[in-house]
């Protein structure tokens, strides 16, 4: 009888650890829920806003894209009714790496404006010194021709490739680009002169107004020729292109190009980015708030916003959107005025935004 | 010299052989009115199997030591305490046996028998015996032969008759122990009775300890409110003491349920915000739950009938579930699993009360309801409305296997 109590007894336990023991696959379970991390709240006009990344189709966006060549770290919140996209442009545009926005300081940060107001950078084919030579002058902007002949005018801040297709009156044609700055707050500026004797001794050099130069290269045909801060060339017939890089003391390096005639017949092409005169409107590390809302899009840049700030009070790293660039929590309030392009109305918007911007 | 069984049975064949009795079929009729109805133990089925290693449980601690335990009563007889109630010049074999001493084993708990079991039948078969055999002898009271007669003696013994048996007496008899005359055959062949003053310091008792198996089937409520009242089947199989004497007794098992269900479905959800949001749906469809009980009951015994009140402490050991998993609505994973007890609660407590008849010899058929107090699903996981203590009911039969 205890032998069997002893085999019965071990039966026992054999099956309670056959029961426990089977073999099981694990189940990872689910990670556990979290509370929406990109939100809006607020209102626009008189509509109620509250967006939140995740529910009812809406997604957080970030990226950060070049608008009119300048780098524009903004981010997206909203679905296909309602959208909000808040952005800020970089600063320091004319360095080689411009500067991206920093908010560690969290200190406020204004609104891009652009009231209607004269052009930001005009140049007239009337207005060039050897506009008698010239028959027709075409521009073309960022790889765009412009459909107006002989004037040229940017509205918006930005940095753009401007070359021109000048159209000489014995119908040469020749073309030069230079890098056009407008709108944002230049750390140089300067002005490539030249003459040409006629001994064809060309004499060129660099007239700054923002900045000190550092050192020159010189370039004949894309060929350097001279590395002095003032270049002497004797030029054979025909046209030459000269091109300066010139290194500036903060570390900004520029090049300038002009089109020197070596026939000594007038065909010169001058340095015409000489006309960016100083704007009033720097766009640098400005936000600019953009609503879609039924297919109408609201532009801060629009309305006036002298007065109004982002205010944040704290500023989060989040982690790598699908791009891999670094996502930022920017938390905080935002009073702006928006204004669309088909109306004079002013929409006030006024959030708390707990939003993300791309960073580099 | 050691005895054996065979030896024994030899020697009862050839005393038997050597005496010249003539045989009266009366004397069968007459004893085959006083034995039980005959009846062969068949071998367990493979179907109680499972629950005979159930049954190592309530024997480790249920079996009070002094009811299991074969004591080796020692009994030492002086030759010249004998008294022969059989004539003095019949022959006895025993006391061919000389100057032995007389050790007889006896089951404590039993009356004194001589315990003859046929080796092809598991069932033990009691012989009285009149002590005046042992005089003088010394035999080892075990024997597996199928025939045991020894006139003289006055023992009757034959296959398959317990005579223990045939004084089964009623129940308020039997527990003042007040057997005064027990029957025996004379050497005349006639029917006598022995005086049961030689069985004063035997232990008369009715048997109320039993080892039983059972399987049962029934329905229980889904531990999951739906707008349908949606019952799940189940089948259970179990082994278990009871101590039942007239009155109050208990019980005490273990059971091997397993509930059938279509319709125990838990989801485990969950959000995860970031540029948008992913959701997470985790389904686990439950088809079978695997639950080892331990019930332990309070019992009331009249004649036939047994009520029962008791509690059962419950584990859900195991399970064969369906799971699958979807990200943002893409199924990513859909395959059955056994074993895993993702969200449900191991632990459960069910009250019950129940109700037990006896049928035949041996056989109960019960009926049983219960309820579960504590909740079966964790509710930290399980998205929807929960079913307060479930309510469920089975059938059972019962067999009896040892009573001791």
């Amino acid at each position: 009888m205890i032998k069997n109590r002893k085999i019965l007894s071990f039966s026992l336990v054999a099956l309670m650890f056959a029961l426990n023991a089977c073999k099981k696959n694990e189940i990872i379970p689910p990670p556990g829920s979290s509370t929406p991390v990109f939100t809006v709240t607020g209102s626009f006009g008189s509509e109620e806003i509250d967006l939140r990344a995740g529910d009812e189709n809406v997604l957080m966006t970030t990226e950060i894209t070049l608008l009119n060549g300048v780098d524009f770290f903004k981010g997206n919140l909203g679905n296909e009714d309602f959208n909000i996209e808040i952005g800020v442009f970089g600063g320091n545009v004319d360095f080689q790496n411009p500067q991206v926005p920093e908010f560690s300081n969290q200190s406020p940060i204004s609104f891009a404006y652009l009231a209607q107001q004269p052009p930001l950078f005009q140049i007239k084919k009337d207005s060039l010194p050897n506009s008698s030579s010239i028959l027709k002058v075409e521009w073309e902007v960022n790889g765009v021709m412009q459909t107006i002949l002989d004037n040229l005018e940017i509205r918006e801040p930005g940095k753009y490739q401007v070359c021109a297709h000048v159209t000489f009156n014995d119908n040469t044609v020749q073309t030069v680009c230079n890098e056009v700055i407008v709108g944002f707050k230049p750390n140089v500026a300067f002005e490539l002169q030249f003459v040409l004797g006629q001994n064809n001794n060309l004499m060129a050099w660099i007239d700054p107004q923002i900045g000190v130069v550092q050192s020159v290269k010189w370039f004949q045909n894309g060929e350097q020729v001279s590395d002095m801060i003032q270049l002497n060339k004797y030029l054979d017939d025909g046209s030459h292109l000269i091109q300066a890089e010139v290194l500036f003391t903060n570390g900004v390096r520029s090049l300038r190009s002009v089109l020197v005639d070596g026939d000594l017949t007038g065909k010169n092409i001058f340095d015409f980015s000489k006309f960016c005169a100083l704007s009033p409107v720097e766009w640098d590390f400005k936000a600019k708030v953009k609503v879609m809302k039924d297919n109408v899009a609201y532009y801060s840049y629009l309305a006036p916003n002298s007065s109004n700030q982002i205010v944040l009070n704290d500023v989060q790293y989040y982690g790598l959107n699908p791009q891999g660039k670094a996502v930022y929590i920017l938390k905080g309030h935002i009073n702006v005025n928006v204004k669309s392009n088909f109306s004079s109305t002013v929409i006030p918007l006024n959030l708390d935004v707990s939003f993300g911007i791309s960073l580099k | 010299m050691n005895w054996t069984e065979e030896d024994i049975d030899q020697l009862f064949r050839d005393s038997a052989n050597q005496l010249n009795i003539p045989f009266q079929e009366s004397y069968w009729t007459e004893m085959e009115a006083l034995l039980p109805e005959t009846k062969t133990k068949k071998g367990l089925g493979w179907i109680f199997g499972g629950t005979v290693v159930c049954l190592a449980l309530i024997s480790t601690f249920f079996f009070p030591e002094n009811i299991v335990k074969l004591e080796n009563i020692t009994t030492k007889v002086a030759n010249n305490q004998t008294k022969f109630i059989t004539p003095t010049n019949s022959v006895s074999p025993i006391q061919a046996v000389e100057a032995k001493t007389v050790e007889a084993k006896i089951i404590h708990a039993e009356n004194i028998t001589l315990k003859a079991e046929k080796s092809t039948k598991a069932q033990s078969r009691n012989q009285i015996i009149d002590n005046n055999i042992l005089a003088n002898s010394e035999i080892s009271v075990s024997s597996n032969e199928t025939f045991v007669q020894h006139e003289n003696l006055n023992l009757v013994a034959q296959n398959q008759i317990d005579l223990a048996n045939q004084i089964e007496l009623p129940e308020e008899i039997e527990e003042q122990f007040s057997i005064e005359r027990l029957p025996l055959l004379s050497s005349t062949n006639q029917v006598t009775s022995l005086a049961t003053s030689n069985f004063k310091s035997l232990n008369l008792k009715r048997k109320s300890n039993t080892l039983f198996v059972q399987i049962g089937a029934g329905l229980t409520e889904s531990f999951i409110q739906t707008s349908e009242r949606n019952w799940m089947p189940t089948l259970n199989i179990g082994a278990g003491y009871q101590y039942s004497p007239k009155g109050f007794g208990f019980t005490a098992g273990i059971n091997l349920n397993t509930t059938f269900s279509d319709n125990l479905e838990i989801n485990r959800k969950s959000k995860v915000y970031n540029f948008g949001s992913t959701n997470y749906e985790q389904n686990f469809k439950y088809k079978q739950i695997y639950t080892l009980e331990l019930p332990v009951s309070v019992d009331f015994r009249k004649d036939k009938q047994t009520f029962s009140l008791g509690i059962s402490p419950t584990f859900i050991a195991s399970s064969l579930m369906r799971f699958s998993q979807s990200e943002n609505g893409n199924l990513s994973h859909d395959e059955f699993y056994i074993g895993q007890k993702v969200g449900l609660n191991h632990f459960g407590l069910k009250p019950s009360v129940g109700y037990q008849l006896e049928l035949a010899k041996g056989w109960n058929l019960g009926i049983q309801l219960q309820t579960q107090l504590m909740k079966q699903v964790d509710d930290s996981q399980f998205i929807g409305k929960l079913r307060d203590n479930p309510l469920s009911g089975q059938i059972t039969i019962r067999k009896m296997i040892t009573k001791f």
